[in-house]
């Protein structure tokens, strides 16, 4: 039951011909997209990602509830220029992952031409932790409860940019859905208790880099946190250096986050990463008038100014 | 409180090289009072102050942070200072959020010819640091 | 070992949050946000006992207590010319409760490491004299949880020194001894003990080892790998997907890798072993700029020919203590239990056929 609601066979089908066709007629010579792990007792089921270079693996290639990283980033592995073919590279796309890739291209790290994408609405994907609560017991539940909770708050279902869509489009809820309540109740404590709030969270970072590596905004090629001079952080865990490297990310991205949500799911020690980003995309819609924050564009907010910002300075 | 009274904060100063600096040494050559609590670091320009800057100046000491550059549109690069405005409207709050007091932390514009600007908000800053006490959060240690 | 007891709860508790709390630094698991984390009992609710024995596997596992993430060293301090060193290693009389089996094993395995005859890191060996572990069996297993197939069992009171069974329906909270320090240990603590017969003995051992871990039968039993193993295709195909993120490492109770790291506040410094991570792009490179393991292909690799192979040849056991962590927190599903599957898969001649 609980399977049924997290696979579309249809779907699967018109990809994999799909990418049967476009591998044999050299568009692209390797496609991104997720295949199913192996299944293991009493393991929820899950998709990872997988890169398909001979037409007859296309059967592996699955789309379906619990794929969930975003693939834009493994581009940033695919070798570059000369001669190499590699970048002719096919991928699935869903809303978020387009906002991730159009991130890539802003930054020119990947570029349009050589990508081909398989555009595909996406109505959530569900959240493992919810899912473990009723798989495989329950007879019966609703998608509705064990969907992600950013995909529940998602405003871009369809993508943004691709080359043809494997399905209809879905309707969109409205713009900016994006609601900052948790923000605003840590904004409403006194400093002191924000302060004990942010400590006892960091204090559990163990700096594994998950967030930063999943993350589409992070696509520096030398990344500041691995230099050595200045070196902002060491290899020292103290709490202060805790700060420092969650506010060294978080600043990094302000501006360019794309609210996909990665950052969160991927820390294993559950730190609210994401509120980090959503107070910027909050404070940079409330001072700059930026409606949609999560809309990757050529100048981010940072990149550029209007003479007529709020004036607090004077 | 009074131990406080005699405490000195370390305030740390991030000016631009062409207006709040000169602020300041126009302060100086004017005879102008102010505590003795700041350390001022010469930058070429608040463009240049990277948020980064302010959390290091409390992980090594300071008790508050002052970021001061040409007024908007008296740039001596045209347009540094309109993106450090940007970037400290958010880092002030971004401070806040993770738990900073803001009374701690101030970005301030100041032109060469505001000696005694310069000389007001160093006290201020100092007047309002002093009453925090000593700062400890983000405070790094060996 | 010694007979199966039972001890008050409440005065064990008592006890633990009292007197032993000033003499020793009593570390137990607690729930932070849906992250089971150990933390100094400083000051407790009082039920805290109850609470954390009930708990899942920690995230970061109990064993890190002793390899800390920042370990200082030694401090320096003064000038160029002149300068003071002192020593900065410590170790503390630690209580750490709430030790699962699989964390327990996983220290055995570093003794083999750190404590070994002829290579011997004298923190740890000290750290690991002065700390008692007290292990609590597991009621509820995770489903990625696999400890039996590494040859663990998940009620054993082998490596521990004193093993809690939380099991309900007892009158009183089961305890084994496992070791003199146990014994002393808990005639330290002065409590209210009943032995149990030995039938109730071995109802409560019927009760664990009744506990179904169905993981562990799929992966059966997992032989060590050959140096042969290096060129396999099957690293390449595996490491595509990998995010280079350190999480597998830092989560697995067996790593132990550190760097030696200094870091100076003007005057004084400190030198402190840091955790660091094979899978981090930067581990191996050196000044010259030269990386030996440049690509994902020899990250992924190392970090399972190191389980399954090095440590094999070296020490004569697979570093795998079946805790599952890997297996339910890598981002990307590149975990033990996948791993050796496709290995098996690859190594009984499948080749690439079906990843």
């Amino acid at each position: 039951m609980i399977a049924a609601l997290l696979e579309d066979k249809h779907l699967e089908e018109l990809l994999r011909a799909r990418v049967r066709q476009l591998l044999e007629s050299g568009q692209i010579s390797l496609f991104l997209g997720y295949e199913r792990q192996e299944s293991l007792p009493g393991i929820l089921p899950s998709s990872v990602p997988c890169i398909i270079r001979d037409p007859s693996d296309v059967a592996r290639l699955v789309f379906d509830r619990v794929c969930h990283r975003s693939l834009v980033k493994y581009l940033l592995d695919l070798p570059t220029g000369g001669d190499s073919k590699e970048r002719r590279a096919g991928l699935v796309v869903r809303g978020c992952d387009s906002l991730a890739l159009q991130r890539l291209i802003q930054d020119h790290r990947v570029s349009r031409e050589e990508v081909y994408l398989l555009g595909i609405p996406c109505t959530g994907m569900v959240d493992k932790r919810k899912l473990s609560k009723v798989y495989p017991q329950s007879p019966s539940v609703s998608l509705e409860s064990i969907l992600d909770d950013t995909c529940l708050g998602c405003d871009t279902h369809n993508p943004v940019i691709y080359d043809e869509l494997l399905c209809e489009k879905v309707s969109e809820a409205p713009s900016s859905v994006v609601d900052f309540v948790q923000v605003r109740r840590l904004e409403a404590l006194s400093p002191d208790e924000r302060y004990k709030v942010w400590e006892a969270e960091f204090s559990r970072c163990i700096r594994c880099f998950a967030c930063r590596n999943v993350c589409p905004a992070c696509d520096c090629r030398q990344c500041t946190l691995e230099s050595n001079d200045p070196g902002w952080i060491t290899k020292h865990t103290s709490i202060s250096e805790q700060f420092m490297f969650h506010f060294i990310r978080a600043f990094h991205v302000a501006g360019r986050c794309v609210g996909c949500g990665e950052c969160e799911r991927v820390c294993p020690m559950g730190i609210n990463i994401g509120e980090l980003n959503r107070k910027f995309m909050k404070d940079i819609r409330e001072l700059f008038g930026r409606d949609n924050p999560k809309m990757p564009r050529d100048v981010e907010p940072l990149g550029k100014f209007n003479p007529d910002d709020p004036e607090e300075f004077l | 409180m009074s131990q406080h009274e005699q405490w000195q904060p370390l305030i740390v100063a991030f000016c631009c090289n062409w207006c709040s600096y000169a602020g300041a040494d126009l302060a100086g050559t004017s005879r102008l009072e102010y505590p003795p609590s700041i350390r001022i670091i010469r930058v070429p320009c608040s463009g240049r102050i990277n948020p980064q800057f302010v959390v290091r100046a409390f992980q090594r000491g300071a008790d508050g942070v002052l970021v001061a550059g040409c007024h908007p549109g008296d740039c001596h690069y045209s347009t540094g200072n309109f993106f450090a405005r940007r970037r400290f409207l958010l880092a002030t709050r971004f401070l806040e959020y993770l738990g900073i007091e803001p009374e701690r932390f101030e970005v301030r514009w100041i032109s060469g010819s505001e000696g005694q600007k310069f000389a007001d908000v160093v006290r201020e800053l100092t007047e309002r640091v002093r009453k925090l006490g000593p700062a400890w959060k983000l405070r790094d240690a060996v | 070992m010694s007979a199966t007891i039972t001890v008050d709860l409440e005065e064990l508790e008592t006890q633990l949050a009292g007197d032993v709390s000033r003499r020793f630094d009593v570390y137990v698991p607690v729930d932070e946000n849906g992250a089971v984390v150990f933390r100094r009992l400083t000051t407790p609710a009082s039920g805290w006992l109850k609470r954390s024995v009930s708990l899942t596997r920690s995230v970061l596992p109990a064993n890190k207590l002793l390899t800390p993430q920042t370990d200082p060293v030694l401090r320096f301090q003064g000038g160029p010319t002149d300068y003071e060193v002192s020593d900065a290693a410590a170790s503390t009389d630690l209580v750490i409760l709430g030790v699962k089996p699989c964390d327990a094993r996983a220290l055995k395995l570093l003794d083999k490491v750190f404590a070994d005859e002829s290579d011997i890191d004298q923190v740890y060996v000290e750290r690991r004299q002065k700390t008692v572990l007290i292990g609590v069996a597991c009621e509820k297993p995770e489903p990625t949880c696999f400890c039996k197939a590494m040859g663990v069992s998940p009620w054993s009171s082998d490596d521990c020194d004193l093993m809690i069974y939380p099991m309900q329906g007892l009158e009183g909270l089961a305890l084994k001894c496992s070791s003199d320090k146990g014994q002393a240990f808990l005639a330290g603590m002065h409590l209210t003990i009943r032995e149990l017969p030995a039938e109730t003995s071995e109802e409560i051992e019927a009760h664990y080892r009744a506990i179904p871990q169905p993981l562990s039968e799929f992966v059966g039993h997992p032989e060590a790998l050959s140096l042969d193993s290096f060129e396999l295709p099957i690293w390449g195909r595996i490491s595509e997907r990998c995010l280079s993120c350190g999480l597998c490492t830092y989560l697995c109770p067996t790593c132990y890798c550190f760097a030696v790291v200094d870091k100076s506040l003007g005057e004084r410094g400190l030198r402190a072993r840091c955790w660091d991570s094979c899978m981090f792009p930067d581990f191996l490179k050196m000044a010259g700029g030269h990386n030996p393991r440049p690509t994902k292909k020899e990250r992924v690799r190392q970090r399972f020919m190191h389980k399954l192979c090095y440590t094999h040849e070296r020490y004569g056991q697979i570093f795998c203590v079946g805790c599952g962590r890997c297996v339910e927190k890598c981002p990307v599903g590149l975990h033990f239990v996948d791993v050796l599957s496709q290995l098996r898969r690859e190594l009984a001649g499948g080749g690439g056929d079906g990843l």
